[in-house]
């Protein structure tokens, strides 16, 4: 954390979050790493290692909503922290803990990610919530973020109702100066009252149901005087915009850009849901045109509606404006210049900012080289679904990948050769394939591997996977183990042989799990063993039942950080390289396409480029005239 | 026109018309073969390229003349053409030999002869037929034996042309046969890894090597497969020597794993081979040999003049049953090629259906 002025210091939004959870009181954080909310659990990791507070990466969001709860139920201020698909995977959980109740104050932290830009889907939080029956609040700065975070377990605590905090990528990821407060002494001690069961089930949830509603109503009072809710312009603007979160940034910088703070005014709404009906009414009164700007669904915009409606009799007509109006784009991230865009749609005369991103990124294109995505230099997953391509295209009969959503998932594309067809959520793949092996009788011919990382198949893929044994699928499961939560950030999980501080931890090995589940279980090193993998998957395809195969071998980026890959460099003696000839067309560069594997254009000839070979060895075992050999420490 | 993997894929490898020979194999990195699979991975751009000139089944090949191949490749007659027949036996009985040991003795003497420095021959690995390069009298007799599934032996026979500067000796089946004479016919004789000694084996069908593992229980391992037979009609069964028991499994069982490619396969008798050898119905011990070629005729009057081979003559009953026998196999191909043909218009299905007109002419 670095020091800006006397008071303050400049936080990342998650750093925020994560402050805000300590000053909040908790003593208690779990979490399963998820862009964009990963770096909370790793800041707390860093940072309140020598405070009481037990900070954990749980094996998945369920598991973490449940042991944070455990806390709280000991009396204990708990937080929970994830990405959005987080909150779908514990929703079962927290739907049920808003019928109970909870002791001590209980947060969710819940980072949402619209576009989206590093996750599978835009799911908006606030919807989630209110089907939940959680309240939710919403940040527009990292300060904003810090302050309702600690907020939110006083709320909590006093409403004994799990509260939500949304935060969204460009807020997780945005840097602005903090004003910190006091992390409080440790003074309670945990332990659970037997006397008072917490138990959501069918006779008591009778009871407990109205209890929760009346909990929702005395939050809405709460948020009522909520200091997140704010209003900024005139007592009567020709326009009036709601917003909450980030959006209300975007809607003050293109009002004070546009030069329209005589006319526009802007209500900011940090207490999304139960929604401060009293306030909001207010705000309606102000102007009988209104823009709602809001990040990713027209959750906002509904509840204008709703609340317009309610009040049809003293407001009369009243134009509303958003995405329902197609005044902002119904899908996708939004920026000041959606705003402003929007702004000059309803009051006529404004113009853009400035170019977007995708103006100016048109402009240069021509200039751009053509890139995929890719798989990093030295990456086993490339030989993983090398094997894997070859044992499917050796057995004839049409086979093909399903996968889920870690680095590997980039196998549907070009990197991975177009290996995987269907994708979705955590452990989706086993799933799937769980259902495509038993459709024989149903005239399905295909053969099915299901993908996935090591880190997914500790948190999502045993039912699955279980599922297939149970039911007599005919699946080939191959579990991607790179040792590490790559494509998070390289946090441990249970198979890891490193804790979450770095420490060192015994591992759990996937293998050791599916041969318990009973399925027979193979391992091997997806690069070295390249060849033996591709007969392994071809021997299996052709068994029936659930077949397991660990590809273990480390995240090579992760051997890079941590100085622990191998010293050897890949060469390729160019005296043997047969080029662009029949028995090979640039097989290397051309097909294998790890970056380190480069052409030489003039010479007509494979070369290795030493930066950006790990000397994992792949190129060396593909190449069918031998020309390519490892060389301790390069030339 | 493409010549390229391109269009071996789509018109050989992706179906069920792949022999799994090999001839593609072994000379890139594109094409693989695993037990009796053989699968193109991965788009190469070449658009000439040595695995379409080789194959045996991408059909006549547009702008060329007439290959003057047999079998496959073309009609030459029920048995392609031959210079003379005969019968003959190992001079040295070894019971581990099928039939009459001939085609061990035969290799035996061209590998003394210095005729060839290797044989490339097909054995029983641990999950079904492997082949390999013997340089020794042992290692060729290791090999003896019918197999009845497949190995890419071909593409053996690439690998080891690419390393070895010698001339290679290769017992191989009909399909296999007319992929190395297309090879040898391309290479020449100059070409570094010569094949220099083409032995043929008769062949009705071949079983896929899982089917022939299912059948078997469970797939033979190297010393449990002894000698395989099919009695002639009526017995309708299988009879298999498996770890020192007699197994008669039913034939149309056994019919149920034979290759698809089989189906439409013009060729019994090897007939692009430089000898072609098989049973002698009712001799047991023998083994009917084609001698086609000038190499074939030195050698085996080599392997009988040393008294590797003992001879007779194939009577003209018998030699008249094997003529019916390989033309009943080439209708029924050309049978077959015509309903299939109707579905797929392939080349080589094109190409086989028109053989009838040929045989009728």
């Amino acid at each position: 954390m670095k020091e800006t002025t006397k008071n303050q210091v400049l936080l990342m939004g998650n750093e925020a979050l994560a402050r805000g959870i300590l000053e909040g009181g908790a003593s208690f954080v779990a979490g399963y790493p998820g862009n964009p909310s990963s770096e909370i659990i790793a800041t707390l990791l860093q940072t309140a290692a020598d405070l009481p507070v037990h900070v954990e990466w749980s094996t998945n969001e369920m598991v973490a909503a449940e042991a944070a709860a455990g806390a709280s139920f000991a009396g204990l201020r708990a937080a929970a922290v994830m990405k959005e698909n987080g909150v779908n995977v514990c929703a079962d959980f927290l739907a049920t803990l808003a019928v109970t109740g909870v002791r001590g104050g209980y947060v969710v932290v819940v980072c949402d990610d619209p576009g989206p830009l590093t996750s599978s889907n835009e799911g908006d939080a606030r919807l989630l919530a209110q089907a939940l029956e959680i309240p939710i609040m919403e940040a527009s700065t990292p300060q904003e973020a810090k302050d309702m975070t600690r907020w939110a377990f006083q709320v909590s605590e006093e409403r004994s109702t799990p509260v939500m905090v949304r935060s969204v990528s460009r807020l997780s990821h945005g840097r602005a100066g903090v004003e910190l407060g006091v992390i409080p002494e440790p003074s309670r001690s945990a332990e659970f009252d037997t006397e008072h069961p917490l138990l959501c089930l069918p006779s008591v949830a009778a009871i407990s149901h109205p209890l929760a509603h009346d909990r929702l109503r005395a939050v809405q009072k709460d948020f009522e005087d909520s200091i997140f809710n704010d209003y900024e312009g005139s007592d009567a603007p020709e326009l009036l915009v709601i917003s909450s979160g980030l959006s209300v940034l975007y809607a003050r910088e293109a009002v004070s850009t546009l030069g329209m703070g005589d006319r526009v005014g802007i209500a900011k709404i940090g207490t999304v849901w139960p929604l401060p009906e009293g306030r909001l009414g207010d705000v309606l009164r102000r102007s009988k045109r209104i823009l709602v700007v809001e990040q990713i669904e027209p959750f906002l915009e509904e509840k204008v509606r709703a609340r317009h409606s309610d009040l049809a009799g003293e407001l009369g007509d009243r134009d509303i404006y958003g995405r329902r109006s197609g005044h902002i784009p119904e899908t996708g991230d939004i920026s000041a210049n959606t705003v402003a865009d929007a702004l000059a749609a309803i009051m006529g005369g404004g113009r853009r900012l400035n170019a977007t991103f995708a103006e100016a990124a048109s402009e240069i294109k021509e200039d751009l080289p053509l890139r995929d995505i890719s798989f990093c230099r030295g990456c086993p997953h490339r030989a993983s679904f090398w094997a894997i391509r070859t044992a499917l295209e050796l057995d004839g009969r049409n086979g093909f990948v399903a996968g889920d959503i870690g680095c590997y998932g980039l196998a549907a594309g070009p990197t991975g050769y177009q290996q995987i067809k269907v994708v979705h959520c955590m452990g989706s793949g086993i799933g799937n394939a769980s259902g495509f092996g038993v459709l024989r009788d149903m005239g399905m011919e295909q053969p099915v591997v299901a993908v996935a990382g090591d880190s997914t198949f500790f948190a999502s893929c045993l039912p699955g996977l279980i599922n297939a044994r149970n039911n007599g699928a005919d699946v080939v499961f191959v579990v991607l183990d790179n040792s590490v939560t790559a494509m998070t950030g390289f946090q441990s999980h249970p198979g890891s042989s490193f804790g979450p501080r770095g420490e060192p931890q015994e591992p759990l090995r996937p293998e050791t799990v599916c041969r318990a589940l009973g399925v027979e279980t193979s391992v091997y090193d997806p690069v070295a063993d390249v060849k033996r993998v591709s007969e392994a998957v071809y021997d299996r395809l052709q068994r029936p039942g659930v077949q397991a195969l660990v590809l273990r071998r480390t995240c090579s980026t992760y051997e890079d950080r941590m100085r622990m890959g191998s010293s050897a460099v890949a060469q390729v003696d160019q005296e043997i390289c047969v080029g662009e000839t029949c028995g090979c067309d640039r097989f290397c560069t051309r097909v294998v396409g790890c970056p380190g594997n480069r052409w030489d254009a003039e010479k007509g000839k494979a070369y290795i480029d030493p930066d950006f070979c790990n000397g994992c060895g792949l190129c060396v075992e593909l190449c069918s005239w031998d020309a390519i050999s490892l060389t301790e420490g390069g030339e | 026109m493409e010549r390229g993997l391109g269009r071996l894929k789509k018109e050989v490898l992706s179906h069920w018309l792949c022999t799994a020979c090999g001839a593609c194999a072994g000379l890139c990195p594109y094409i693989v073969t695993l037990e009796d699979r053989v699968a193109g991975v991965g788009e190469c751009r070449e658009s000439d390229g040595d695995c379409f000139r080789f194959c045996p089944r991408t059909g006549p090949v547009e702008g060329e003349g007439d290959s003057g191949l047999h079998g496959d490749a073309g009609y030459g007659g029920p048995v392609g053409s031959y210079e003379s027949t005969g019968i003959a036996r190992s001079g040295r009985r070894s019971d581990g030999f099928q039939y009459g040991g001939a085609v061990t003795a035969l290799m035996i003497r061209a590998l003394r002869d210095g005729v060839i420095d290797a044989a490339v021959l097909t054995t029983m690995g641990k999950t079904g037929p492997k082949t390999i390069t013997a340089t020794t009298e042992e290692e060729i007799r290791a090999c003896a034996g019918s197999k009845y599934a497949v190995a890419p032996t071909v593409s053996e026979v690439n690998r080891v042309r690419r390393g070895f500067g010698g001339r290679l000796g290769v017992v191989a089946l009909p399909c296999q046969v007319t992929a190395l004479r297309k090879i040898s016919e391309a290479e020449g004789q100059e070409a570094s890894g010569t094949i220099a000694l083409i032995v043929g084996l008769f062949c009705t069908w071949a079983l896929t090597q899982r089917g022939w593992g299912a059948l078997l229980g469970e797939e033979p391992g190297p010393d449990d497969l002894g000698r395989v037979d099919i009695p002639p009609p009526p017995a309708d069964v299988m009879e298999v020597d498996l770890r020192g028991e007699r197994l008669s499994l039913p034939l149309r069982e056994v019919k149920e794993h034979i290759r698809p490619a089989c189906r439409v396969c013009l060729d019994m008798t090897a007939e692009n081979a430089d000898i072609s050898v098989g049973t002698v119905e009712g001799r047991e011990g023998w083994s009917t040999l084609v001698i086609r070629t000038k190499v074939g005729r030195e050698l085996v009057e080599r392997a009988g003049s040393q008294g590797d081979l003992e001879r007779e003559e194939l009577d003209q009953e018998r030699w008249r049953h094997l003529q019916d026998a390989s033309l009943g196999k080439k209708e029924r191909a050309i049978a077959s090629a015509e309903v299939e043909g109707d579905m797929e218009p392939l080349p080589f299905l094109l190409a086989v259906s028109r053989v009838k007109e040929q045989i009728q002419r």
